[in-house]
């Protein structure tokens, strides 16, 4: 049989996910699906029972959805922001991975976002926020800013494709696929005109991205700093959940990246100089996200405020000492030497660190959370305990699937690295660098002018 | 930026067997879509900064709100409506060499 037009393409490799559907594509969506309708199950169970079926209780309100609603936001920090910073600083090597990054933003603020419904034991009331919302309230500050910022993403990871859009357009032979890839395409022919719009677009983009995704978690930390919850009540809870959002967004970009890679076979576009740099970043958020840790803890432990020692002891000797500790171990004694030498921050390496960084910090929202609600300020009134339930960790299985669900969709529906940036790389790239490397060395001299 | 997409995607959109007028329908569509998601999210900061002011309840808080939030948006939907203009009616070479170049 004659091979398809567009396996003589080059980047050919990077097409065949989208237009050929392999047995493993329908098992892994099937596999997926199982889970995800676990979770939609255990959510049935919830809506017709009441939020009686899970462990929250007063005093302790927010429990595993938070946590997961935390911990989603912020690795939606893996996309947009670090791909716009890698975009504006001109760093060559992002090509491969920006679309990698960029998904998992889009997807992980809608999943997020789907948390905090699931939070509330009334979700019909859902729209009182439409219609009477106040916004003195910090969630509604996140409601806005969250909306914001999937917008901007959504925005942000289409444009970009446009090119590669019009590629699968040209690729395809007819059908739904060839209208839904013209609809999208817009036209593109790649003319001088369209490339001036689409760079002028995604420059100004890239710049807008940025601060909307430092609020986004800033606005996050504000749902408990604006309290005067102890351990809560902190001025540095916006910078320090901004750093870990980081951290952990990292380490979700190289976990997803390591999977794509060997089930896509795209040893050549992932390399390993990418987990490379990438492994130098997280480590310095490792350093970052100690020093945040440690300056917050310090902080209450010198003040020796009752109301804030009680939950500081929690933490450390009692009920959740457990977690805190299990968090310093998944954040900083594994990631941290793996990170630091050379010759251990290899693909594996990095991917192991990445691995215990996300459960870590997975950890680390729980520990902020639970441990205060269960010893408030006012704890002559009521103390309490948190264990989750059935129904929630079924929830949060099927969100964590979701999330992976919709990623092996869109690789289905998308080319999942950017062949356009790529391409572009291969032509103008050395050529890029050396004019800048000539810029700014004194003595080289530039080329153009 | 120069080499992106397809060199041969000028002349295989112009050998399109689809309707073009159907796909043109459609990119309007979905952009009056994203126009009314923008515009929805604009009138329901609004309405917000509305009762605040008709209940008196710290209309302050809201407009500060408002301010940085309205803009982005205003600014995503320039950005959006910017890049479809640009790109459905900027499809067309701009000189012969450019329009061998990209048949080619």
């Amino acid at each position: 049989m004659d091979k398809p037009r567009w396996a003589a393409q080059e980047d050919a490799i990077l097409l065949q996910p989208v237009l050929v559907t392999g047995k493993g594509f329908y098992v892994t969506v099937g596999a997926l699906g199982v889970l995800v309708l676990v979770g939609v199950a255990s959510y049935v169970i919830q809506f017709n029972n009441g939020l009686g079926v899970t462990g929250l209780n007063y005093p302790v309100s927010w429990g595993f959805y938070i946590v997961n609603f935390v911990f989603f936001i912020g690795i939606s920090h893996a996309g947009t922001l670090i791909s716009a910073i890698l975009r504006l600083s001109q760093a060559e090597w992002r090509r491969p991975i920006t679309r990698v990054a960029e998904v998992i933003t889009v997807m992980v603020l809608g999943i997020g976002g789907m948390n905090i419904i699931i939070d509330l034991g009334r979700p019909d009331r859902i729209s009182s926020i439409f219609l009477y919302g106040r916004y003195q309230s910090p969630l509604l500050w996140d409601a806005t800013s969250i909306t914001a910022y999937l917008t901007a993403s959504t925005v942000y990871l289409y444009i970009p494709m446009i090119p590669d859009i019009a590629i699968l357009r040209d690729a395809v032979d007819g059908g739904w696929r060839k209208t839904f890839y013209s609809v999208f395409a817009l036209g593109w022919t790649g003319s001088k005109r369209q490339h001036r719009v689409l760079n002028r677009a995604i420059t100004i983009l890239a710049v807008l991205v940025v601060p909307i995704a430092v609020s986004v978690h800033t606005v996050v930390s504000f749902v408990f700093s604006m309290t005067v919850q102890p351990m809560w009540h902190s001025t540095i809870f916006g910078p320090y959940f901004v750093v870990g959002a980081i951290f952990s967004g990292i380490a979700a970009l190289l976990v997803i990246m390591a999977i794509l890679r060997r089930i896509f076979h795209l040893e050549d576009y992932l390399q390993p100089i990418h987990f490379n740099y990438l492994g130098l970043l997280m480590l310095v958020m490792v350093l970052l996200w100690s020093y945040f840790t440690f300056a917050e803890y310090l902080t209450t432990y010198y003040g020796n405020e009752p109301a804030e020692m009680r939950v500081f002891m929690t933490k450390f000797d009692g009920q959740y000492s457990f977690g805190f500790w299990a968090m310093v171990f998944f954040n900083v004694v594994i990631p941290l030497p793996i990170l630091a030498i050379n010759r251990t921050r290899t693909i594996t390496g990095t991917v192991v660190a990445a691995v215990s960084i996300m459960i870590g910090m997975w950890l680390e929202r729980y520990i902020i959370i639970a441990p205060t609600l269960a010893n408030p300020r006012l704890h002559q009134y009521a103390t309490g305990s948190y264990v989750p339930s059935l129904v929630e960790i079924g929830i949060m299985v099927g969100c964590f699937s979701l999330f992976a669900l919709f990623y092996v969709l869109f690789s289905k529906i998308f080319p999942i690295v950017s062949i356009s940036e790529v391409r572009e790389g291969r032509k103008e790239t050395l050529a890029i660098v050396e004019e800048r490397v000539r810029r700014y060395t004194p003595g080289l001299g530039r080329l153009t002018t | 930026m120069n080499t992106t997409g397809t060199k041969k995607g000028w002349s295989l959109t112009r050998a399109r067997t689809l309707d073009g007028r159907l796909v043109l329908r459609l990119q309007l569509l979905v952009l009056a879509g994203f126009t009314v998601f923008a515009a929805g999210v604009i009138a329901w900061i609004g309405r917000l900064i509305y009762i605040s002011w008709a209940w008196q309840d710290v209309f302050s808080a809201s407009i500060g709100i408002a301010l940085v939030a309205v803009p982005v948006f205003i600014v995503l939907l320039t950005i959006v409506i910017y890049t479809f203009w640009g790109l459905v009616f900027g499809k067309e070479p701009e000189s012969a060499d450019e329009m061998r170049n990209l048949e080619r």
